[in-house]
Protein backbone atom coordinates (compact mmCIF):
# COMPACT_ATOMS: atom_id res chain seq x y z
CA UNK A 1 0.00 0.00 0.00
CA UNK A 2 2.87 2.18 0.75
CA UNK A 3 4.64 1.89 -2.54
CA UNK A 4 1.46 2.26 -4.47
CA UNK A 5 1.33 5.91 -2.73
CA UNK A 6 5.07 6.58 -3.06
CA UNK A 7 5.01 5.55 -7.08
CA UNK A 8 1.83 7.46 -7.65
CA UNK A 9 3.52 10.40 -5.47
CA UNK A 10 7.18 10.46 -7.73
CA UNK A 11 4.42 10.27 -10.96
CA UNK A 12 2.40 13.10 -9.59
CA UNK A 13 5.62 15.51 -8.68
CA UNK A 14 6.81 14.98 -12.78
CA UNK A 15 3.62 14.99 -14.00
CA UNK A 16 3.19 18.97 -11.90
CA UNK A 17 6.58 19.90 -13.26
CA UNK A 18 5.70 19.12 -17.11
CA UNK A 19 2.12 20.81 -16.81
CA UNK A 20 4.19 24.09 -14.71
CA UNK A 21 5.98 23.71 -17.87
CA UNK A 22 3.47 23.67 -20.21
CA UNK A 23 0.96 26.11 -18.62
CA UNK A 24 4.13 29.21 -18.23
CA UNK A 25 4.74 28.17 -22.32
CA UNK A 26 1.33 29.18 -23.21
CA UNK A 27 1.27 32.24 -20.81
CA UNK A 28 4.35 33.36 -22.25
CA UNK A 29 2.66 33.43 -25.93
CA UNK A 30 -0.47 35.17 -25.29
CA UNK A 31 1.81 37.91 -23.45
CA UNK A 32 4.11 38.12 -26.32
CA UNK A 33 0.93 38.73 -28.88
CA UNK A 34 -1.88 39.88 -26.33
CA UNK A 35 -0.28 41.46 -23.61
CA UNK A 36 -1.12 45.16 -24.55
CA UNK A 37 -5.06 44.04 -24.32
CA UNK A 38 -4.53 43.63 -20.29
CA UNK A 39 -4.56 47.05 -20.08
CA UNK A 40 -7.85 47.71 -21.82
CA UNK A 41 -9.65 44.95 -20.72
CA UNK A 42 -8.91 45.76 -16.85
CA UNK A 43 -10.29 49.38 -18.32
CA UNK A 44 -13.60 47.69 -19.21
CA UNK A 45 -14.18 45.74 -16.56
CA UNK A 46 -16.87 47.05 -13.43
CA UNK A 47 -16.64 45.71 -10.09
CA UNK A 48 -19.39 43.71 -9.95
CA UNK A 49 -18.38 41.80 -13.56
CA UNK A 50 -15.18 40.44 -11.26
CA UNK A 51 -15.38 36.95 -11.11
CA UNK A 52 -12.73 34.78 -8.82
CA UNK A 53 -12.51 38.59 -7.37
CA UNK A 54 -10.05 37.22 -4.89
CA UNK A 55 -7.85 35.60 -6.88
CA UNK A 56 -8.07 38.62 -9.24
CA UNK A 57 -7.35 41.46 -6.79
CA UNK A 58 -4.35 38.79 -5.01
CA UNK A 59 -2.73 39.17 -8.81
CA UNK A 60 -3.27 42.11 -9.14
CA UNK A 61 -1.40 43.29 -6.47
CA UNK A 62 1.22 41.03 -6.85
CA UNK A 63 1.77 42.46 -10.35
CA UNK A 64 1.77 45.56 -9.00
CA UNK A 65 4.71 44.90 -6.26
CA UNK A 66 7.17 42.87 -9.11
CA UNK A 67 6.20 46.20 -11.26
CA UNK A 68 7.95 48.79 -8.95
CA UNK A 69 10.94 46.02 -8.34
CA UNK A 70 11.38 45.92 -11.95
CA UNK A 71 11.17 49.56 -12.20
CA UNK A 72 13.59 49.95 -9.20
CA UNK A 73 16.19 47.32 -10.98
CA UNK A 74 16.20 49.16 -14.19
CA UNK A 75 17.38 52.23 -12.34
CA UNK A 76 20.00 50.80 -10.65
CA UNK A 77 21.41 48.43 -12.61
CA UNK A 78 22.72 50.05 -15.93
CA UNK A 79 21.42 47.10 -17.47
CA UNK A 80 18.09 47.89 -19.19
CA UNK A 81 16.45 45.00 -20.51
CA UNK A 82 14.14 45.64 -23.52
CA UNK A 83 12.78 42.40 -24.37
CA UNK A 84 12.79 38.73 -22.89
CA UNK A 85 11.46 35.60 -24.22
CA UNK A 86 11.74 32.88 -22.27
CA UNK A 87 11.00 29.47 -23.10
CA UNK A 88 11.37 25.94 -20.92
CA UNK A 89 12.40 23.54 -22.76
CA UNK A 90 12.69 20.87 -19.88
CA UNK A 91 11.09 20.54 -16.37
CA UNK A 92 11.41 17.64 -14.18
CA UNK A 93 10.86 17.56 -10.46
CA UNK A 94 14.66 17.95 -9.89
CA UNK A 95 15.63 19.56 -13.23
CA UNK A 96 14.86 22.59 -14.84
CA UNK A 97 15.82 23.82 -18.60
CA UNK A 98 15.20 27.28 -20.10
CA UNK A 99 15.93 29.36 -23.11
CA UNK A 100 16.18 32.85 -22.35
CA UNK A 101 16.60 35.48 -25.11
CA UNK A 102 17.32 39.17 -24.38
CA UNK A 103 17.11 42.12 -25.93
CA UNK A 104 18.30 45.57 -24.23
CA UNK A 105 21.11 48.29 -23.88
CA UNK A 106 23.26 49.21 -21.69
CA UNK A 107 24.25 53.26 -22.30
CA UNK A 108 24.07 53.40 -25.89
CA UNK A 109 25.83 49.90 -26.82
CA UNK A 110 22.66 47.33 -27.27
CA UNK A 111 23.12 43.59 -27.42
CA UNK A 112 21.34 40.63 -28.16
CA UNK A 113 22.07 37.62 -26.02
CA UNK A 114 20.86 34.18 -26.05
CA UNK A 115 21.63 31.46 -23.82
CA UNK A 116 20.15 28.56 -21.85
CA UNK A 117 20.16 28.09 -17.85
CA UNK A 118 20.34 24.19 -16.34
CA UNK A 119 18.94 24.19 -13.03
CA UNK A 120 19.66 20.99 -11.36
CA UNK A 121 18.75 20.11 -7.66
CA UNK A 122 21.53 18.09 -6.02
CA UNK A 123 20.30 17.45 -2.57
CA UNK A 124 20.14 20.45 -0.59
CA UNK A 125 21.95 22.30 -3.15
CA UNK A 126 21.02 23.98 -6.59
CA UNK A 127 23.42 23.64 -9.37
CA UNK A 128 22.68 26.40 -11.88
CA UNK A 129 24.81 26.55 -15.47
CA UNK A 130 24.68 28.25 -18.38
CA UNK A 131 25.02 26.83 -22.21
CA UNK A 132 24.76 27.97 -25.79
CA UNK A 133 25.81 31.83 -25.10
CA UNK A 134 25.74 33.98 -28.20
CA UNK A 135 26.33 37.53 -28.20
CA UNK A 136 25.49 40.25 -30.93
CA UNK A 137 26.37 43.78 -29.97
CA UNK A 138 25.63 46.95 -31.44
CA UNK A 139 27.14 49.56 -31.52
CA UNK A 140 30.07 51.56 -32.58
CA UNK A 141 33.93 50.75 -31.36
CA UNK A 142 32.56 46.96 -31.10
CA UNK A 143 35.65 46.13 -32.34
CA UNK A 144 37.29 46.80 -29.33
CA UNK A 145 35.87 43.87 -27.49
CA UNK A 146 34.91 41.19 -30.65
CA UNK A 147 37.69 38.70 -29.64
CA UNK A 148 36.55 39.83 -25.81
CA UNK A 149 32.90 38.61 -26.34
CA UNK A 150 34.18 35.35 -28.48
CA UNK A 151 35.80 34.38 -25.27
CA UNK A 152 33.13 34.65 -23.39
CA UNK A 153 31.24 33.23 -25.59
CA UNK A 154 33.27 30.08 -25.50
CA UNK A 155 33.39 29.92 -22.16
CA UNK A 156 29.50 30.52 -21.82
CA UNK A 157 30.70 33.30 -18.63
CA UNK A 158 27.18 35.00 -18.81
CA UNK A 159 27.69 37.33 -15.55
CA UNK A 160 31.18 38.86 -16.89
CA UNK A 161 29.47 39.21 -20.13
CA UNK A 162 27.45 41.81 -18.54
CA UNK A 163 30.32 43.23 -16.33
CA UNK A 164 32.42 43.51 -19.43
CA UNK A 165 29.24 45.10 -21.39
CA UNK A 166 28.97 47.52 -18.48
CA UNK A 167 32.31 48.88 -18.24
CA UNK A 168 32.73 48.95 -21.52
CA UNK A 169 29.74 50.86 -22.42
CA UNK A 170 30.15 53.07 -19.64
CA UNK A 171 33.84 53.73 -21.37
CA UNK A 172 32.15 54.41 -24.58
CA UNK A 173 29.94 57.12 -22.96
CA UNK A 174 32.77 58.99 -21.64
CA UNK A 175 34.95 59.05 -24.44
CA UNK A 176 31.68 60.21 -26.54
CA UNK A 177 31.26 63.33 -23.80
CA UNK A 178 34.86 64.24 -23.85
CA UNK A 179 34.79 64.29 -27.21
CA UNK A 180 31.87 66.44 -27.49
CA UNK A 181 33.28 68.89 -24.70
CA UNK A 182 36.51 69.08 -26.77
CA UNK A 183 34.51 69.74 -29.99
CA UNK A 184 32.26 72.33 -28.83
CA UNK A 185 35.61 74.52 -27.48
CA UNK A 186 37.07 74.05 -31.29
CA UNK A 187 34.29 75.81 -32.30
CA UNK A 188 34.30 78.46 -29.85
CA UNK B 1 -5.66 7.90 18.37
CA UNK B 2 -8.32 6.30 19.03
CA UNK B 3 -10.43 9.01 17.09
CA UNK B 4 -8.86 8.55 14.13
CA UNK B 5 -9.26 5.12 13.66
CA UNK B 6 -5.86 3.60 15.04
CA UNK B 7 -7.18 0.86 17.03
CA UNK B 8 -3.64 -1.24 17.68
CA UNK B 9 -1.94 0.06 20.67
CA UNK B 10 1.24 -1.67 18.82
CA UNK B 11 3.49 0.98 18.74
CA UNK B 12 5.53 0.08 15.25
CA UNK B 13 1.38 -0.60 13.95
CA UNK B 14 0.65 2.86 14.85
CA UNK B 15 4.19 4.24 12.99
CA UNK B 16 3.07 2.41 9.72
CA UNK B 17 -0.55 3.83 10.12
CA UNK B 18 0.61 7.02 10.86
CA UNK B 19 3.11 7.19 7.94
CA UNK B 20 0.60 5.40 5.55
CA UNK B 21 -1.80 8.32 6.44
CA UNK B 22 0.65 11.09 5.39
CA UNK B 23 1.18 9.55 2.33
CA UNK B 24 -2.66 9.35 1.60
CA UNK B 25 -3.05 13.18 2.62
CA UNK B 26 0.41 14.21 0.39
CA UNK B 27 -1.44 11.99 -2.81
CA UNK B 28 -4.44 13.90 -2.49
CA UNK B 29 -3.11 17.31 -2.19
CA UNK B 30 -0.87 16.27 -5.41
CA UNK B 31 -3.74 15.32 -7.36
CA UNK B 32 -5.80 18.31 -6.56
CA UNK B 33 -2.45 20.29 -7.90
CA UNK B 34 -2.30 18.28 -10.70
CA UNK B 35 -6.00 18.39 -11.37
CA UNK B 36 -5.77 22.95 -10.48
CA UNK B 37 -3.03 22.84 -13.36
CA UNK B 38 -5.00 21.21 -15.63
CA UNK B 39 -7.52 23.38 -15.52
CA UNK B 40 -5.04 26.55 -15.64
CA UNK B 41 -3.89 25.17 -18.35
CA UNK B 42 -7.07 24.41 -20.34
CA UNK B 43 -8.23 28.09 -19.65
CA UNK B 44 -5.33 29.88 -20.72
CA UNK B 45 -5.70 28.02 -24.23
CA UNK B 46 -9.26 28.73 -24.33
CA UNK B 47 -8.10 32.33 -24.15
CA UNK B 48 -5.52 32.06 -26.59
CA UNK B 49 -8.24 30.56 -29.29
CA UNK B 50 -10.56 34.16 -28.39
CA UNK B 51 -8.00 36.17 -29.40
CA UNK B 52 -6.22 34.50 -32.13
CA UNK B 53 -9.61 34.63 -33.46
CA UNK B 54 -9.60 38.49 -33.27
CA UNK B 55 -11.64 38.86 -30.14
CA UNK B 56 -10.97 42.78 -28.90
CA UNK B 57 -11.60 44.49 -25.56
CA UNK B 58 -12.04 48.04 -27.53
CA UNK B 59 -15.67 46.49 -29.21
CA UNK B 60 -18.56 47.43 -27.37
CA UNK B 61 -21.30 45.23 -26.01
CA UNK B 62 -22.82 43.63 -23.27
CA UNK B 63 -21.57 40.43 -24.34
CA UNK B 64 -18.14 41.66 -24.51
CA UNK B 65 -18.02 43.11 -20.83
CA UNK B 66 -18.59 39.36 -20.60
CA UNK B 67 -16.00 37.74 -22.49
CA UNK B 68 -13.41 40.25 -21.02
CA UNK B 69 -14.22 38.85 -17.43
CA UNK B 70 -13.58 35.44 -18.58
CA UNK B 71 -10.69 36.40 -20.62
CA UNK B 72 -9.33 38.68 -17.74
CA UNK B 73 -7.87 36.15 -15.04
CA UNK B 74 -5.51 34.06 -17.50
CA UNK B 75 -3.87 37.19 -18.67
CA UNK B 76 -3.53 38.62 -15.46
CA UNK B 77 -1.79 34.80 -15.10
CA UNK B 78 -0.03 35.45 -17.92
CA UNK B 79 1.38 39.12 -16.72
CA UNK B 80 2.67 37.53 -14.12
CA UNK B 81 4.77 35.03 -15.49
CA UNK B 82 6.03 37.66 -18.22
CA UNK B 83 7.60 39.72 -14.83
CA UNK B 84 8.59 36.83 -13.29
CA UNK B 85 10.56 35.94 -16.18
CA UNK B 86 11.78 39.21 -16.66
CA UNK B 87 13.38 39.59 -13.15
CA UNK B 88 14.71 36.20 -12.80
CA UNK B 89 16.49 37.13 -16.08
CA UNK B 90 17.72 40.63 -14.49
CA UNK B 91 18.98 38.35 -11.66
CA UNK B 92 20.51 35.98 -14.12
CA UNK B 93 22.72 38.58 -15.82
CA UNK B 94 23.98 40.02 -12.26
CA UNK B 95 21.59 42.61 -11.21
CA UNK B 96 20.83 43.53 -7.57
CA UNK B 97 17.57 42.03 -7.30
CA UNK B 98 16.25 45.18 -5.22
CA UNK B 99 13.35 45.35 -3.27
CA UNK B 100 11.69 47.21 -0.77
CA UNK B 101 10.68 46.20 2.94
CA UNK B 102 8.98 47.68 5.23
CA UNK B 103 7.27 50.05 3.68
CA UNK B 104 10.54 51.72 1.84
CA UNK B 105 12.45 52.07 5.10
CA UNK B 106 14.38 49.26 4.53
CA UNK B 107 15.86 47.62 0.85
CA UNK B 108 17.36 43.92 0.03
CA UNK B 109 19.82 43.20 -2.76
CA UNK B 110 21.45 40.27 -3.83
CA UNK B 111 24.91 39.77 -5.21
CA UNK B 112 25.27 36.51 -7.69
CA UNK B 113 28.87 35.63 -8.49
CA UNK B 114 29.98 32.83 -10.96
CA UNK B 115 33.14 31.14 -12.46
CA UNK B 116 32.20 30.95 -16.50
CA UNK B 117 29.55 29.32 -17.04
CA UNK B 118 28.71 27.67 -13.30
CA UNK B 119 26.93 29.86 -11.00
CA UNK B 120 28.02 30.38 -7.75
CA UNK B 121 26.81 31.33 -4.46
CA UNK B 122 24.61 34.29 -4.37
CA UNK B 123 25.56 36.94 -1.21
CA UNK B 124 22.37 39.40 0.12
CA UNK B 125 22.62 42.72 2.01
CA UNK B 126 19.75 44.92 3.60
CA UNK B 127 20.05 48.45 3.95
CA UNK B 128 18.11 50.84 6.43
CA UNK B 129 17.46 53.82 4.13
CA UNK B 130 15.61 55.96 7.25
CA UNK B 131 18.73 57.84 8.32
CA UNK B 132 21.26 58.19 5.75
CA UNK B 133 22.39 54.65 4.62
CA UNK B 134 23.28 52.11 6.42
CA UNK B 135 23.91 48.45 6.48
CA UNK B 136 21.01 45.89 8.38
CA UNK B 137 22.03 42.53 7.84
CA UNK B 138 24.38 41.03 5.49
CA UNK B 139 25.55 37.09 4.71
CA UNK B 140 28.68 38.96 3.59
CA UNK B 141 31.78 36.53 4.79
CA UNK B 142 33.84 38.08 7.68
CA UNK B 143 37.06 38.67 5.50
CA UNK B 144 35.81 41.04 3.23
CA UNK B 145 36.52 44.22 4.53
CA UNK B 146 32.83 45.24 4.51
CA UNK B 147 32.53 47.97 7.12
CA UNK B 148 35.87 50.11 5.58
CA UNK B 149 34.31 49.52 2.13
CA UNK B 150 31.20 51.29 3.50
CA UNK B 151 33.11 54.01 5.08
CA UNK B 152 34.36 55.15 1.99
CA UNK B 153 31.38 55.33 -0.22
CA UNK B 154 27.93 53.64 1.00
CA UNK B 155 26.46 56.88 1.72
CA UNK B 156 27.91 59.21 -1.01
CA UNK B 157 27.74 56.88 -4.23
CA UNK B 158 25.23 53.86 -3.71
CA UNK B 159 26.20 51.71 -7.04
CA UNK B 160 30.29 52.38 -6.54
CA UNK B 161 29.55 50.65 -3.38
CA UNK B 162 27.51 47.96 -4.23
CA UNK B 163 29.97 47.59 -7.61
CA UNK B 164 33.18 47.29 -5.22
CA UNK B 165 31.59 45.17 -2.89
CA UNK B 166 30.92 42.84 -6.09
CA UNK B 167 33.91 42.57 -7.37
CA UNK B 168 35.43 41.55 -3.98
CA UNK B 169 32.26 38.71 -3.56
CA UNK B 170 32.71 37.87 -7.17
CA UNK B 171 36.90 37.27 -6.60
CA UNK B 172 36.37 35.70 -3.47
CA UNK B 173 33.88 33.49 -4.85
CA UNK B 174 35.83 32.67 -8.12
CA UNK B 175 39.00 31.49 -5.88
CA UNK B 176 36.71 29.24 -3.49
CA UNK B 177 35.54 27.56 -6.31
CA UNK B 178 38.47 27.46 -8.26
CA UNK B 179 39.62 25.32 -5.01
CA UNK B 180 37.06 23.26 -5.15
CA UNK B 181 37.61 21.95 -8.90
CA UNK B 182 41.54 20.89 -7.24
CA UNK B 183 40.08 19.22 -4.77
CA UNK B 184 37.38 17.27 -7.49
CA UNK B 185 39.59 16.99 -10.30
CA UNK B 186 43.21 16.48 -9.13
CA UNK B 187 42.50 13.96 -6.35
CA UNK B 188 46.84 13.33 -6.92
CA UNK B 189 47.71 16.83 -5.77
CA UNK B 190 47.21 17.95 -2.36
CA UNK B 191 45.84 21.78 -0.45
CA UNK B 192 48.05 21.80 1.66
CA UNK B 193 46.89 25.22 2.89
CA UNK B 194 44.43 27.94 2.43
CA UNK B 195 42.17 30.69 4.49
CA UNK B 196 39.18 32.30 4.63
CA UNK B 197 39.97 35.10 1.65
CA UNK B 198 41.50 32.68 -0.10
CA UNK B 199 44.22 34.82 -0.33
CA UNK B 200 46.88 32.23 -0.21
CA UNK B 201 46.89 28.54 -1.77
CA UNK B 202 49.43 26.01 -1.39
CA UNK B 203 49.53 22.93 -3.37
CA UNK B 204 51.46 20.06 -2.87
CA UNK B 205 52.40 17.39 -6.05
CA UNK B 206 54.23 14.80 -6.81
CA UNK B 207 56.74 14.94 -9.62
CA UNK B 208 56.46 11.97 -12.23
CA UNK B 209 58.94 9.38 -12.11
CA UNK B 210 59.85 9.79 -8.63
CA UNK B 211 57.87 9.10 -5.63
CA UNK B 212 60.35 10.96 -2.99
CA UNK B 213 60.61 13.96 -4.48
CA UNK B 214 57.36 16.70 -4.09
CA UNK B 215 56.69 20.49 -5.10
CA UNK B 216 55.39 22.93 -3.10
CA UNK B 217 53.33 25.82 -5.19
CA UNK B 218 52.82 28.87 -3.50
CA UNK B 219 49.91 31.22 -4.45
CA UNK B 220 49.53 34.48 -3.02
CA UNK B 221 46.61 36.87 -3.81
CA UNK B 222 47.53 40.17 -3.02
CA UNK B 223 44.67 41.89 -4.82
CA UNK B 224 41.48 40.76 -3.28
CA UNK B 225 39.50 41.96 -6.28
CA UNK B 226 40.92 39.18 -8.90
CA UNK B 227 40.59 35.70 -9.10
CA UNK B 228 44.08 35.21 -10.13
CA UNK B 229 46.91 34.92 -7.81
CA UNK B 230 49.52 37.95 -7.82
CA UNK B 231 53.03 36.06 -6.79
CA UNK B 232 53.89 32.07 -7.20
CA UNK B 233 56.99 30.57 -5.16
CA UNK B 234 58.20 26.99 -5.69
CA UNK B 235 59.74 25.01 -2.84
CA UNK B 236 60.75 21.03 -3.18
CA UNK B 237 62.20 19.02 -0.77
CA UNK B 238 65.15 18.32 -3.27
CA UNK B 239 66.64 21.84 -3.20
CA UNK B 240 67.86 22.41 -6.76
CA UNK B 241 65.01 21.52 -8.17
CA UNK B 242 63.09 24.82 -7.94
CA UNK B 243 65.83 27.15 -9.54
CA UNK B 244 65.81 24.50 -12.69
CA UNK B 245 64.16 26.53 -15.84
CA UNK B 246 61.68 23.70 -16.87
CA UNK B 247 59.95 24.54 -13.53
CA UNK B 248 60.59 28.39 -13.17
CA UNK B 249 58.71 28.63 -16.45
CA UNK B 250 55.57 27.13 -14.76
CA UNK B 251 55.48 30.04 -12.32
CA UNK B 252 54.26 32.08 -15.38
CA UNK B 253 51.81 29.35 -16.65
CA UNK B 254 50.02 29.56 -12.47
CA UNK B 255 49.92 33.62 -13.26
CA UNK B 256 47.79 33.28 -16.12
CA UNK B 257 45.67 30.21 -15.67
CA UNK B 258 43.34 29.76 -12.67
CA UNK B 259 45.29 27.01 -10.79
CA UNK B 260 43.36 23.99 -11.76
CA UNK B 261 43.46 24.59 -15.33
CA UNK B 262 47.46 25.15 -14.96
CA UNK B 263 47.76 21.52 -12.62
CA UNK B 264 46.02 20.29 -15.76
CA UNK B 265 48.49 21.51 -18.20
CA UNK B 266 51.57 20.26 -15.95
CA UNK B 267 49.82 16.65 -15.59
CA UNK B 268 49.27 16.32 -19.33
CA UNK B 269 52.57 17.37 -19.96
CA UNK B 270 53.98 14.41 -17.70
CA UNK B 271 55.71 17.08 -15.15
CA UNK B 272 53.16 15.73 -12.01
CA UNK B 273 51.12 13.17 -11.04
Amino acid sequence: MEEQYEAEIQQLCEEIAMLEAEKENYEREVSLHYGQYLHSMLGVMVEDDLRNKQDIAKLMDEIEKMEKNLARQIRLNKINLTGCCTKTIEKSKTKVVQQYQLTGHCYHVSFNVDFIITEEQEDDTLMRKVTNLNVVVDGQDFTDISSLLSRVEETNSLLLLFKTLESFSENCEHRSKTFQHFKVRQVS
Amino acid sequence: MRALGFQSDDPEELKKKERLHRLKCRTLSLRMQRNKLKAQIQMIKETKAALDEGFSPDSNGGENRAKCSQLILPLLMARHTELKDMLKAHHLIGGYDLVEVDGGRRVCLSLSTAYKDTCLDTYHLELDLTRGVRIHRHDIPPCIPLTSLAQENLQTDLPAFLNTLRQHVSALASRLHQVKLIKERLKTVRVMETNSLCSVLVLMCKITGDEDTAILFSLLYRDPIRALPTQVTLESNDKSLPDEPQWKETKSLFLELPPHQALLVLKNKGKIM
